[in-house]
C-alpha cells in the first residue's frame, strides 16, 4: 500500500518567555492511502500541533525545528510560500475542532463552497455551485437547503457542510481535528458515519485526531498514541486496543468506560499530564508510570518495532 | 445521615428526599416581534422524585433541560410553575435561617473547573469562604487544619492549599471544586457534567472519587450527563430527557437490558460501545437532530425523528406512565 503522508522525526517548538516548549519532539509515522489513521492523546500532548505542521500553519512563537514531511510526493517543509496555497486544500484539507464556526455567516453555504472551488480551479460559477450542491447531498444535506445561510443550519449540518467543503477539491488527505467533540452524542455519530462513508466510497485517507479512544476503536484502521510531544505506541487498531504494550496506552484502554461492566472501580492513571516547559529526564511518562525502572529515570526510550507494525517506546517492554 | 432531628418528622410523612412536581421553566426568547413574546420551553411539566442515598442520573443531549432542573433544585433559577419539595417543604418558600440551611445541605459541582473557581482566590480562601459563611468550624485556628483534611479526602496533597487555580491541572481543579462543595457537610450534591471537560486519563479518577465520597458521607447525588457510559457506572436510576420532557425513567441495570422509548434506544446506539474497527453499521434508527425548544414539536416532542411514530404522536402528548415496576415511559408505542 502506498503512503499518502510520511512524517519523519518531526520537531516543533514554541519559544515562550518561559523558554523553549517542545510541543512535538521527534514524531515519526505515516498514513497509508485509503486508511483512517487515528492520532490519540490528551490535551496538550502535541497532536494538533502535528496537524498544523503538516499544513505548515505553525505561526511564531512556534517553529518547525526539524524533520521531514512528505505528502503525496511533495516535500512539504521545503515548499515555497507561493506553492503552499495549491498544497493546502487541494492536497490536504483540514476540519478544525470548532469547524461549525468556520462558515461565514453572511454568505450562503453553497456560495462558500463554490468560492473554494473557483479559487483553486478555473470553472464557471454555475458549475461550481452545482458541484457544491452535489457535495452537500453526499454528506446528507438536501439540495433545497444548499442556498441557506449557516445560521439556518443546525450544528451537525454545519459540521457536515464543512466536511463537504473540505472534500470539494478531492484532497488526497483529510485531517480531522476532534471533528465531533463539540457535538452531541447522536449528532456526533451521524457525522462520523458520514466521514466513514466518504472513506469507503472515495478511498479517502483520513488523519483522525481525537482524545477519545473509543471513537477510534470503531472508526480507524491504525492508531498512534501521543504523550507529551512524543509517540508512545503505534499499531493497528485491534492490536493496540486488545494488546496495549505501553503502560500509558494500557491505562487509557483500561479506563475506557464500556457499557458492559458495572460496579467495579474504574481504572485510573495517577497524576496528570506534565508541563511541557519543564524538562523531564528519561521517559516523560515515568512520574505516572506503575512499572518504572531505574533506566527510565536517565534514558529516553526509543520508539522501536516490537511486532509487525507494532511500535512502542518503553524500556520495560523492549527489555 | 439525617442528623437533624427537626427533619425527621418530615421524613416519616414523606418518603422521598426530593419531590419535583409539574416543574416548568420557561425563559423569554429573543425575538424580533415585540407583540408576540416567545419562550424557550427549557423544562416543560416534569415530575419525579429523588430518594435519599441514591444516585439519580439526568441523561440527555444539550438543550434537553437537564442542567436547568439541577439549577432549579440548587435554587439558582426560579421555576416558572410547579414545585420542588425538599423533605416535604417547597424550596421557594424557604426564608432566612431555613434557606441558609438549605443552601448548606444542597451543593453543586459545575461542568467547567476552569470557570467555577475564582482565579484570584487561593485554594484555602476558596474552601474557607463557605465554611465561614455557614459557621461550620467554630474555632478559627482550626479552619486551615479542616481544609487540609478535606483536600486529603479528595486526593490532593497538603501543599495544594496555598496555590491559585492556574497552578492546578483540570483534574486537580475539579477536586478543589468537590472539596468546596463538601466543606459545608451537605446531604445532597448536584453534579452537572462533572467529567465532560476533563481529559480522558483524569475522568475515571474523578468518578471514582465521587462514588467513594458518596459512600463515605452517605450523600445523595443528582448527576447530569450526556454520556450513558458515565451514567452506567455511577447511577442507580436514570431519567432520559428530551427537549424539556421526561421520556423514560428506569433503574440503570434494567434500562441497559431494555429501553422502552425509541429515543432511549437512539441515545444508547449512539454511545460508542468499544467494539473493534471497520464496522460502523448504520445503527441509528432515527434521523435528524434535536429541535428548537422555542417552538417545540406538538404532541410528543420526539415524534419528528421517531421511526415508530403514528398519527396520535403528532396530536397528543404521551403521558408518563408506569409500564412495569419502577419503569416509567412517555410513549404511545413503547418498544
Amino acid at each position: 500500500m502506498s503512503q499518502v503522508l510520511s512524517i519523519q522525526d518531526l520537531h516543533v517548538s514554541f519559544f515562550t518567555r518561559k523558554g523553549e516548549v517542545k510541543a512535538v519532539d521527534g514524531v515519526t509515522f505515516h498514513v497509508d492511502r485509503g486508511e483512517v489513521f487515528g492520532l490519540a492523546g490528551e490535551s496538550g500532548c502535541g497532536k494538533s500541533t502535528t496537524a498544523y505542521a503538516i499544513l505548515r500553519l505553525i505561526k511564531p512563537p512556534g517553529k518547525i525545528i526539524g524533520g521531514r514531511i512528505v505528502c503525496d510526493g511533495i516535500d512539504v517543509l521545503n515548499l515555497k510560500e507561493e506553492d503552499l496555497r495549491a498544497y493546502r486544500w487541494k492536497k490536504v484539507s483540514m476540519i478544525f475542532q470548532n469547524a461549525m464556526n468556520c462558515l461565514n455567516p453572511v454568505h450562503r453555504v453553497s456560495d462558500q463552497i463554490a468560492e473554494a472551488i473557483m479559487v483553486h480551479e478555473s470553472v464557471s460559477k454555475r458549475d461550481a455551485i452545482s458541484r457544491a450542491k452535489q457535495l452537500l447531498s453526499l454528506v446528507g444535506i438536501d439540495e433545497s437547503r444548499a442556498n441557506d445561510y449557516p445560521h439556518q443550519y443546525s450544528g451537525g449540518m454545519r459540521q457536515r457542510a464543512i466536511i463537504a467543503m473540505a472534500l470539494a477539491l478531492n484532497p488526497v488527505l483529510l485531517i480531522a481535528d476532534e471533528p465531533t467533540t463539540a457535538l452531541d452524542v447522536v449528532v456526533a455519530r451521524q457525522v462520523l458515519e458520514v466521514l466513514w462513508d466518504m472513506k469507503k466510497r472515495f478511498g479517502l485517507s483520513v488523519l483522525f485526531i481525537t482524545h477519545d479512544l473509543s471513537t477510534l476503536a470503531e472508526f480507524s484502521n491504525r492508531i498512534a498514541v501521543m504523550y507529551s510531544g512524543m509517540l508512545v505506541e503505534m499499531a493497528d487498531t485491534k492490536s493496540l486496543l486488545s494488546n496495549p504494550l505501553h503502560p500509558y496506552t494500557d491505562g487509557l484502554v483500561k479506563s475506557l468506560m464500556s457499557l458492559t461492566r458495572r460496579g467495579e472501580k474504574l481504572w485510573s492513571i495517577p497524576g496528570s499530564p506534565p508541563d511541557l516547559a519543564a524538562e523531564i529526564k528519561g521517559c516523560r511518562f515515568r512520574p505516572r508510570c506503575p512499572i518504572a525502572m531505574e533506566r527510565c529515570f536517565s534514558k529516553k526510550p526509543e520508539f522501536i518495532e516490537v511486532g509487525q507494525g507494532h511500535y512502542v517506546a518503553c524500556h520495560k517492554v523492549v527489555s | 445521615m439525617m442528623e437533624k432531628a427537626s427533619n425527621a418528622s418530615f421524613l416519616s410523612k414523606n418518603p422521598h428526599l426530593f419531590e419535583i412536581k409539574n416543574l416548568k421553566v420557561y425563559f423569554p426568547a429573543q425575538t424580533s416581534s415585540l407583540i408576540r413574546r416567545k419562550y424557550v420551553y427549557a423544562v416543560d411539566d416534569v415530575s419525579f422524585f429523588i430518594d435519599s442515598g441514591e444516585v439519580l442520573g439526568l441523561v440527555g443531549e444539550s438543550g434537553s433541560g437537564k442542567t436547568t432542573i439541577g439549577r432549579v433544585i440548587a435554587r439558582l433559577t426560579p421555576p416558572t410553575e410547579g414545585k420542588v419539595l425538599f423533605q416535604g417543604r417547597d424550596i421557594m418558600s424557604l426564608r432566612g435561617k431555613d434557606l441558609k440551611n438549605y443552601r448548606r445541605m444542597v451543593q453543586m459541582i459545575f461542568q467547567d473547573p476552569y470557570g467555577s473557581l475564582n482565579p484570584r482566590l487561593t485554594v484555602f480562601s476558596t474552601i474557607a469562604f463557605p465554611l465561614r459563611v455557614q459557621g461550620i468550624v467554630k474555632d478559627k485556628n482550626k479552619i486551615r487544619e479542616y481544609c487540609i483534611d478535606l483536600l486529603r479526602s479528595v486526593g490532593l496533597s497538603e501543599d495544594a492549599i496555598d496555590k491559585y487555580p492556574h497552578e492546578l491541572s483540570g483534574g486537580e481543579r475539579q477536586r478543589v471544586a468537590i472539596a468546596r462543595a463538601l466543606a459545608v457537610k451537605p446531604q445532597f450534591l448536584i453534579a452537572d457534567e462533572p467529567v465532560s471537560m476533563l481529559d480522558l486519563s483524569i475522568r475515571s479518577g474523578i468518578l471514582n472519587l465521587l462514588m467513594e465520597l458518596k459512600n463515605q458521607y452517605g450523600l445523595t447525588y443528582l448527576l447530569t450527563t450526556h454520556d450513558l457510559r458515565v451514567a452506567y457506572y455511577t447511577c442507580d436510576r436514570i431519567i432520559v430527557m428530551y427537549l424539556g420532557k421526561i421520556m423514560e425513567i428506569a433503574p440503570i441495570e434494567d434500562f441497559m437490558s431494555h429501553q422502552f422509548h425509541p429515543y432511549s434506544q437512539l441515545l444508547l446506539s449512539a454511545s460508542a460501545s468499544f467494539g473493534f474497527g471497520d464496522r460502523p453499521k448504520r445503527r441509528l434508527g432515527a434521523t435528524g437532530e434535536i429541535a428548537s425548544a422555542i417552538d417545540p414539536p406538538k404532541g410528543c416532542r420526539f415524534h419528528p425523528r421517531c421511526p415508530f411514530r403514528t398519527e396520535e404522536c403528532s396530536k397528543k402528548t404521551p403521558p408518563l406512565a408506569e409500564l412495569r415496576n419502577r419503569r416509567f415511559v412517555a410513549c404511545f408505542n413503547p418498544q
